[in-house]
């Protein structure tokens, strides 16, 4: 009897141990977003205010009073938010608030390319800001944050009379050149973006700036110092420059690395005499996978359309449109079904758009039809089906009509009900570009072609048939490659 | 009775990790082998592939061994020590363009020589099922090799 028990002691609560522990491994992330609150694992619940300050509080706020990670000082920092100036808005993965952030020990950074002077670069520190960003997959329902510091260049501050404000993650005035900085809420350096007229140009990963393993030395190699400060405050309002309430900037880090090309070697000291009260960045100790495409300013590749009623909501079928069905060829004027090499072919592509002026907002979408998962064609096994964002694909041959009422309703209809599976054979994105090009009267040739194990419509044979057409009064043949359009006009995802 | 207890510790936390080193051992494998020019191409299909064709004289065959042979070739002179293997978490952004339902993304590997992607895979019950992708411009699907 003593030996059952101290073998039920012995197999069964260790077991049971490695059980909770690999459950709590398991759910570590998900538990920590969990909060018990339905909307938190929701992914149609859209990140929103009341969601970020049940986020903050339970989350953040316990812990706002983590030392800075870059401040040389071992005095608490503390965070508070401005709710009141939130921003909301998503992308394609993520729904997001982004909301202004305070210190009462400030920090800022600029980057010393622009050799200012030391009242220039006041500016600049003061001209930049933190704010906090909390999102949402939309996928996954997933929520996590990053601090992004908005860091200015000394001119565009200038034209903007000292005042960024109106930037956001997402919405970057053309003309902003500078920096985004990444972090984590313990001030933890992540990335940084460089900007050049509002669009991303370059990314650095603090990690990689940081690992020695990566050094390499290069003749064409550029350096760059980041400074970082801080500056006590009683109450700032860190997006503008009334800093009456807060003291001196201080500089607590600053290193430089050298920027190569394609490569980025670790820091060095800028200061070797060691009084320029200095250090190097710290290492991003978080570990963290950077999220899908939370660097916002990226280009996006192809995204899914995850709700087509929504994607095509703002049209208005009592009036005429525009439409475009595109035709990516494998090679381009020829009739090949593919092309490149048998382990990578490139097969082309079909896609539509449609394009209708809505008073003076012109409304576009651009769509294909792909599969949803990876196929054989050996075995014809097929696949779901789903439609993707094809805006900015290259096609090789257009058409081009302009549609009245009645067709451009057969055709919402038609991309609305596209659920049928995806068949390499049978029903691929040709057939889809085909069937949608039937609703609008337009009859195009189609001519089968083969590739190993199968065949059928595709791009290849669909484009040389158009280029064998001609344009008349209705429709618009262009034979000459080029990029498809974007989506425009704010509606639907 | 200690011992029990001790087994069953190895036994779980062993077993926690046992996929992927598993996968990265597969696909080491696999690319040495295809690097190897005395291993036969019969052998590297039978070893690692999940192909269930085994006609050697069918047309989906012949295409196999082709596609193996252009991977052997293009792994000639390339220092395949060198490789690292990515899972699917950790691609690039700009390289997650494979066309695959969320719940595969633990199957997709990517092995690099330094920037550069060598060969996307997937992989599944200890086989490669695939390591041939099908591009559509932004796009990649995998051509899966069995049923």
């Amino acid at each position: 009897m003593k030996n059952r028990l101290r073998f039920i002691l012995l197999f069964f609560i260790p077991l049971g141990i490695s059980i909770l522990f690999y459950a709590c491994r398991k759910d570590t992330a998900i538990d920590f977003f969990q909060f018990g609150e339905e909307q938190f694992t929701n992914p149609d619940v859209p990140m929103d205010s009341n969601l970020a300050k049940i986020y903050y509080k339970k989350a953040l706020k316990p812990t706002q009073n983590l030392v800075t990670a870059n401040a040389k000082s071992a005095k608490a920092n503390k965070k508070l938010l401005k709710f009141k100036d939130l921003y909301q808005s998503e992308t394609y993965e993520f729904t997001f608030v982004e909301i202004p952030l305070y210190y009462n020990q400030r920090p800022s950074s600029f980057f010393n390319r622009e050799n200012l002077s030391a009242e220039d670069a006041q500016k600049v520190l003061d001209g930049s800001f933190d704010r906090l960003i909390i999102y949402k997959d939309k996928n996954t329902g997933k929520v996590d944050q990053r601090i992004i510091r908005f860091i200015p260049s000394f001119e565009y501050l200038q034209k903007n009379n000292n005042d960024i404000s109106n930037n956001h993650l997402n919405k970057l005035d053309r003309n902003f050149n500078g920096y985004l900085k990444y972090m984590s809420w313990d001030g933890t350096d992540l990335y940084l973006l460089k900007i050049v007229n509002g669009r991303s140009v370059q990314k650095f990963d603090y990690k990689t700036i940081n690992s020695a393993k990566s050094a390499r030395t290069s003749e064409t190699c550029e350096t760059i110092c980041s400074w970082d400060y801080v500056q006590n405050c009683w109450y700032s309002d860190p997006e503008h420059t009334q800093n009456e309430h807060c003291g001196e900037w201080t500089l607590v880090a600053t290193s430089c690395w050298s920027e190569c090309t394609g490569t980025v070697t670790p820091p060095v000291n800028p200061c070797p005499s060691g009084n320029c009260g200095g250090s190097t960045p710290p290492v991003d100790q978080t570990g963290n996978t950077w999220p899908n495409n939370i660097l916002l300013l990226e280009p996006h590749v192809s995204s899914v359309v995850k709700d087509m009623v929504k994607y095509l909501e703002c049209f208005n079928a009592t009036l005429p449109a525009t439409i475009n069905i595109y035709v990516d060829q494998p090679e381009a004027n020829t009739s090949k079904t593919w092309s490149g090499t048998i382990n990578d072919p490139d097969v082309g592509h079909t896609f539509v758009s449609i394009e209708q002026t809505i008073g003076s907002q012109v409304i576009t979408r651009v769509f294909g039809f792909y599969p949803n998962k990876s196929i054989n064609p050996f075995y014809g096994q097929t696949a779901g089906s789903e439609i993707h964002n094809d805006g900015g694909h290259l096609y090789d041959v257009k058409v081009t009509v302009v549609v009245p009422p009645a067709k451009l309703a057969a055709a919402l209809t038609f991309s609305k009900n596209y659920s049928q599976g995806y068949d390499l054979d049978n029903y691929n994105c040709t057939d889809f570009g085909l069937g949608f090009a039937n609703t609008i009267g337009v009859h195009l040739p189609d001519v089968d072609g083969t590739w190993p194990g199968g065949g059928g419509s595709n791009p290849g044979n669909l484009g040389q048939s158009i280029r064998g057409l001609e344009s008349s009064t209705n429709m618009t043949i262009k034979k000459t490659s080029g990029t498809a359009v974007g989506n425009t006009g704010n509606c639907g995802n | 009775m200690i011992k029990y207890s001790l087994l069953v510790f190895i036994f779980f936390f062993a077993s926690l990790g046992a996929k992927a080193y598993d996968d990265t051992g597969l696909i080491n494998a696999f690319i040495k082998s295809v690097s190897d020019p005395k291993v036969k191409t019969d052998d590297i299909i039978s070893n690692y592939l999940c192909l269930t064709e085994k006609n050697h004289d069918s047309e989906y065959y012949k295409l196999v061994v082709s596609q193996v042979e252009l991977l052997r070739k293009d792994l000639a002179n390339l220092q395949v020590e060198k490789f690292k293997i990515l899972k699917y978490s950790e691609f690039p952004e700009a390289e997650k363009v494979i066309l695959i339902d969320s719940t595969e993304y633990e199957y997709v590997y990517a092995v690099k020589n330094g920037k550069k992607t060598v060969v996307n895979l997937y992989v599944k019950n200890n086989k490669i099922s695939s390591f041939v992708t099908m591009n559509k411009g932004k796009l990649k699907i995998f051509f899966i090799l069995c049923k």
